[in-house]
């Protein structure tokens, strides 16, 4: 087997969800000369694109993002000694909550999970965040990119307040706001002011793909 | 017409005299201000904060070996159909959700092994309590469990349902209802990233935990017949905003089964069984049908889903309950809004009756105003023939 198809290898065991098969094909590529940062880009991170492509298409479902989450977990762990940070998070960093008084996070993770998957650093704040730490985050991170996301009606005061915040601290030219979930709506997104407004986990990359 | 003879009809896909109204209405907030009882309800703060909140941590392990924090839901209960009556609703989804324990003063787990944060209503007063994880992720875990005993389960359920059918079933018409079905339950203990691996590493374990959870609501069944309850509401969130939370076919590969024999047993006993899931479950409805569901609810409009095409494709073989908006209309709608929307949702699913109008769910949001609003001018506009 040669590089290239030990890579490609790699890439069809994630877009296979083969979770427990694909250490063992990170392995084999390394082991037939690969660059562990090909076997990143152009294996684990090209497989996760796919999947995260066929749920938008409807071909997968939640249950097989999540599973394909594991997938890229358990595929980097022979991968990241060899890797530095650049290698698997150059792309900029991201920053990323659920507002506050909503602790629904299935939504957030998931997309924490595929911006990782696309090369971005994730700097996630967890569920029902006050809008301060957010603007801590930004300060301290310097991040070019916020992601919030909010399920529940009554929260949306909650997006409000946070992008307030944000504002208030002078960093809202600095930083493009994503707003996501359930009760989200492109609508939604410019009554807020946002900058844009992501349907689903994939949406997220792609837009993050366009800010930076 | 009665309450009983109106809805039997529409669930028998019939036309009564007029569009029945079904309330899924749970929150604390609307039923304690239908009742003029604000008083009644519990500060969230004075659970979690000051000397109350340390004396309510202390006695938390007290409380639940009485058994407190269920029998007040069960109390709950009561207080939620005096509230459906005097607004007027014609049928009443009684969901029993006496499952808790609370866990300290901020959260709580559940009899099925899923733990979850004590939250506050708008008002700031103690709220459903929020899932916020599950506690069996492994198989192991899940094994390890005291899982209710279904025998034991059947005599609380029938104790309660028994005694809420004599005092409220006269005046409106009862479908009983557990706290998460079989989808939820084995999703959720486990959380979706630990079930989702096990349902590609170990799909026997899932199969052995949704047979299961079929014992528990097959009791549930027979407690809702036994108690002389005409209908059952099966709950389940199996949806998402864009789609079915796992694939069709593993849902009926999985769950299936255990859904044929749930409906043949509700049927077996002369209840019909409804089926309420959330989100956008467009590629699961001919499913729901092909399960022997007699009715579908939520059907929500903000997850995509078209009432009038549901109707056209269910219509013939289920009761098509919804589908009024709970995001805007009923929380922040007008008067006006409100009527265009119980009006557009009759023009899309009434006129050939099969038809109860609902909101999609119940939410703190919801404003009472908006939901006496929706139910005047079902009963204004609903009334057969419908034009």
């Amino acid at each position: 087997m040669n590089e290239h198809e030990a890579i490609q290898g790699v890439l069809e065991t994630v877009v296979n969800l083969d979770i427990d098969g694909v250490a063992g094909q990170v392995r084999a590529a390394l082991t037939a000369g690969a660059d562990p940062r090909a076997v990143l880009s152009e294996g684990l991170s090209a497989g996760m694109r796919i999947v995260g492509e066929r749920f938008q298409s409807g071909e997968y479902f939640l249950t097989d993002l999540v599973l394909a989450g594991e997938v890229m977990k358990a595929g980097l762990v022979p991968l990241e000694p060899l890797l530095t940070r650049t290698d698997i998070q150059g792309k900029g960093t991201v920053v990323l909550a659920t507002v506050k008084g909503d602790i629904h996070d299935i939504g957030k993770n998931l997309v924490g999970m595929m911006l990782r998957a696309a090369g971005f650093e994730v700097i996630d704040l967890g569920a029902d965040v006050a809008p301060q730490r957010i603007v801590e985050a930004v300060r301290k991170h310097q991040v070019k990119i916020v992601a919030l996301s909010v399920l529940l009606t009554p929260m949306v005061a909650s997006l409000r307040a946070a992008i307030g915040e944000i504002t208030k601290a002078g960093l809202r030219d600095q930083v493009k706001i994503i707003i996501g979930g359930a009760c989200t709506t492109p609508r939604l997104a410019k009554e807020m002011g946002c900058d844009a407004h992501g349907a689903d986990a994939m949406a997220a990359v792609y837009l993050c793909e366009k800010f930076f | 017409m009665n309450c009983h003879e109106r809805t039997a009809i529409a669930l028998n896909l019939g036309i009564p005299d007029r569009v029945p109204v079904f309330s899924c209405t749970e929150e604390q907030n609307q039923i304690y201000e239908i009742l003029g009882e604000k008083d009644q309800a519990v500060a969230l703060s004075l659970v979690q904060e000051g000397w109350t909140g340390k004396l309510f941590k202390l006695a938390a392990p007290l409380a639940n070996s009485i058994g407190w924090f269920n029998r007040e839901t069960e109390k709950f209960m009561s207080k939620k159909l005096e509230a459906d009556i005097a607004l007027g609703y014609d049928c009443s989804w009684l969901m029993y959700s006496a499952i808790f324990k609370l866990k300290g003063n901020r959260q709580a787990t559940d009899i099925w092994g899923k733990l979850y944060d004590l939250v506050a209503d708008p008002d700031g007063n103690v709220d459903t309590p929020m899932y916020r994880q599950g506690l069996l992720t492994t198989p192991e875990l899940w094994e390890a469990w005291h899982h209710p005993d279904p025998d034991r389960f059947y005599k609380t359920l029938y104790r309660v349902f028994a005694d809420l059918q004599k005092r409220y079933g006269g005046r409106i018409y009862l479908m009983g209802s557990l706290f998460s079905g079989l989808w939820e339950s084995a999703s959720q203990v486990m959380g979706l990233t630990a079930f989702s691996v096990t349902l590609r590493r170990n799909p026997d374990f899932v199969r052995r935990m949704v047979k299961y959870y079929e014992t528990i609501y097959l009791a549930t069944i027979h407690a809702t017949a036994d108690a002389g309850m005409p209908a059952f509401v099966y709950s389940d969130d199996m949806g998402h905003k864009i789609g079915p939370q796992t694939s069709p076919r593993v849902l009926d590969e999985f769950f299936g089964p255990s859904l044929r024999r749930i409906t043949e047993e509700a049927h077996k006993r002369g209840i019909k069984i409804i089926i309420h899931s959330c989100g956008n479950v467009n590629q699961l409805l001919d499913l729901f049908a092909d399960w022997g569901f007699d009715g579908v609810h939520s059907l929500e409009p903000t997850a995509d889903i078209d009432l009038a095409a549901v109707k056209k494709q269910l219509g013939k073989r289920m009761c098509i309950f919804g589908n009024l908006d709970i995001s805007h209309v009923l929380s922040q709608g007008t008067r006006d809004e409100v009527e265009a929307a119980v009006k557009t949702a009759l023009q899309a699913a009434a006129q050939d009756g099969g038809f109860i109008m609902a909101m999609t769910n119940s939410h703190n949001a919801v404003k009472v105003e908006n939901t006496r609003w929706m139910i005047e001018y079902t009963h204004r506009y609903g009334v057969y023939p419908v034009t």
